[in-house]
């Protein structure tokens, strides 16, 4: 009747391992929500991402801890916003724990050179970035990680470049929301009123199959009047631009 | 099993589970499913895993047997333990509020009959879409008819490899990829579905499908990367 030890044991294995998996998944979007602390970006989010709160983060991975057995530096993670400074030390905190389970990953490395933009050393970053794009990574993360350059590039002021990793990317049939817009940020900075307009229409026919207009609608609306100053139009002539698809606003999204 | 196990159980649940007994018949559902619903929620509430040891100890033959007949009644060629297994990790990740207190036995054969049905309903889908590339021609001469008959061995071949190797991708594979493949879910739909970030979704959807292919290369005889 009673199942054997060895049937115990080997489901435990599984599930302890599986535990770990958690912890690495909680980690990571601990590492997440950090660096939107560190670049100040928690009340409005670049990214489709749901971020969540660190209370709630840190609680499960502390249970987890428990679970599993595996010790995490509890210390380093935040119990409540953090600052700038301690969601820097808090972020590598995690990405390191994520490694140690996962190995030095793709996402990793990507998560890595962001931390580096966050903690003022930008330039780093875009090395750090352009690196990883020296070696083979698959499509999706190359896309990926070409998009977090570009914003790295977007804060030197290195518009140039930008606009033509952008029009590099976003040759043949690749559409990409975020290529798209960060062209159209670029051509704004570089005063390229012609490109920018190409770029805002190209960006609308891409929304046409996304599903996250709310996003986008906020990116453009907190957006518009950099842009409008940049190119010497009124922010509504901006707006028009791009001329989302009429949607709902759900107004600033949650990040709990 | 030892007398003191209905002991261990007590203190293991920091419970008095059920009182009006000295013993723990384990031939009863009833007795098993109290003990099991008392250790369950000791786990849950205090990350006990010795309760959650002792909960293991108590029901993985009855899991293991709910698991046979779940993958019977959708006539799965799955080995149990895989639902077993993927039911129990759930249970043991699951840091989400406790549930009150509920039917252990039902809850886990609810749960691995829902995973049987799925990876049932995958198959089924795979099978359609397969069958979907028939061509449907003249009749063939005795040459040609051979060639076919070879060609649709070797596609019985590679259906029957994918079925095993997509069921042997680890469960957040199984789920990206059915998602995709089998549902045609769009991205930001799958990322939603899996609480994950389009960015995350891609990466996993890219895994499982490097996973899947490796597998193939290995089953059909290639050399994996």
């Amino acid at each position: 009747m009673t199942p054997s030890k060895a049937m115990v044991d080997k489901l435990l294995r599984g599930c302890t391992s599986a535990g770990q998996a958690e912890m690495a998944k909680l980690a990571y979007q601990m590492a997440r929500t950090c660096l939107s602390y560190a670049e100040g970006t928690t009340g409005y989010i670049r990214w489709f991402e749901a971020l969540r709160d660190v209370t709630g983060l840190r609680r499960d991975i502390e249970r987890l801890e428990r679970r599993t057995g595996l010790d995490i530096d509890t210390d380093t993670l935040p119990l409540a916003s953090p600052t700038r400074e301690f969601a820097v030390a808090s972020g590598r905190s995690c990405l390191d724990f994520q490694e140690r389970i996962e190995g030095n990953s793709t996402r990793i490395l990507y998560y890595r050179a962001l931390f580096c933009r966050a903690d003022g050393a930008p330039d780093e970053a875009a090395d750090r970035l352009e690196h990883m794009l020296r070696s083979p990574l698959d499509k999706a993360w190359h896309a990926f990680v070409q998009e977090g350059r570009q914003l790295t590039l977007l804060g030197l002021g290195r518009h140039s470049e930008v606009a033509t990793i952008s029009n590099q990317m976003l040759s043949g049939k690749n559409d990409r929301p975020i290529a798209i817009f960060n062209l159209a940020t670029a051509a704004a900075w570089l005063g390229e009123e012609a490109q920018f307009r190409a770029a805002a229409a190209r960006l609308r026919g891409a929304l046409a199959e996304v599903s996250d207009l709310p996003f986008w609608e906020r990116v453009v609306s907190a957006e518009a009047i950099w842009f409008a100053e940049r190119l010497k139009l009124d922010p509504a002539a901006v707006t028009k631009c791009f001329s989302l698809p009429s949607h709902p606003s759900r107004g600033p999204r949650s990040e709990t | 099993m030892p007398e003191s196990f209905l002991e261990r159980v007590r203190q293991a649940a920091g419970a008095p589970v059920l009182p009006d007994l000295t013993e723990l018949d384990l031939s009863n559902d009833l007795h098993v499913d109290r003990a099991a619903s008392a250790l369950l929620q000791r786990f849950q509430a205090a990350d006990d895993v010795a309760a959650f040891r002792l909960l293991l100890e108590l029901t993985a033959d009855r899991l293991a047997a709910l698991a046979e007949e779940a993958a019977r009644e959708q006539g799965l060629a799955e080995p149990a333990d895989a639902l077993v297994a993927a039911f129990v990790e759930g249970l043991f990740v699951d840091v989400s509020p406790a549930a009150g207190p509920g039917s252990f036995l039902a809850r886990a054969a609810a749960a691995m009959r829902t995973e049987a049905e799925t990876l049932v309903r995958d198959i089924a889908l795979s099978d359609i879409a397969l069958d979907g590339h028939h061509h449907h021609g003249a009749r063939l001469d005795g040459h040609a008819a051979k060639a076919r008959k070879a060609r649709k061995a070797r596609k019985e071949d590679i259906q029957r490899a994918t079925r095993v190797c997509f069921h042997r991708l680890a469960l957040p594979y199984r789920r990206a990829l059915r998602a995709k493949e089998v549902e045609g879910l769009a991205p930001p739909a799958i990322a939603q579905r899996l609480a994950m970030t389009p960015q995350d979704a891609e990466a996993l959807i890219e895994e499982a499908e490097t996973a899947l292919a490796a597998a193939l290369e290995r089953a059909l005889g290639g050399d994996a990367p």
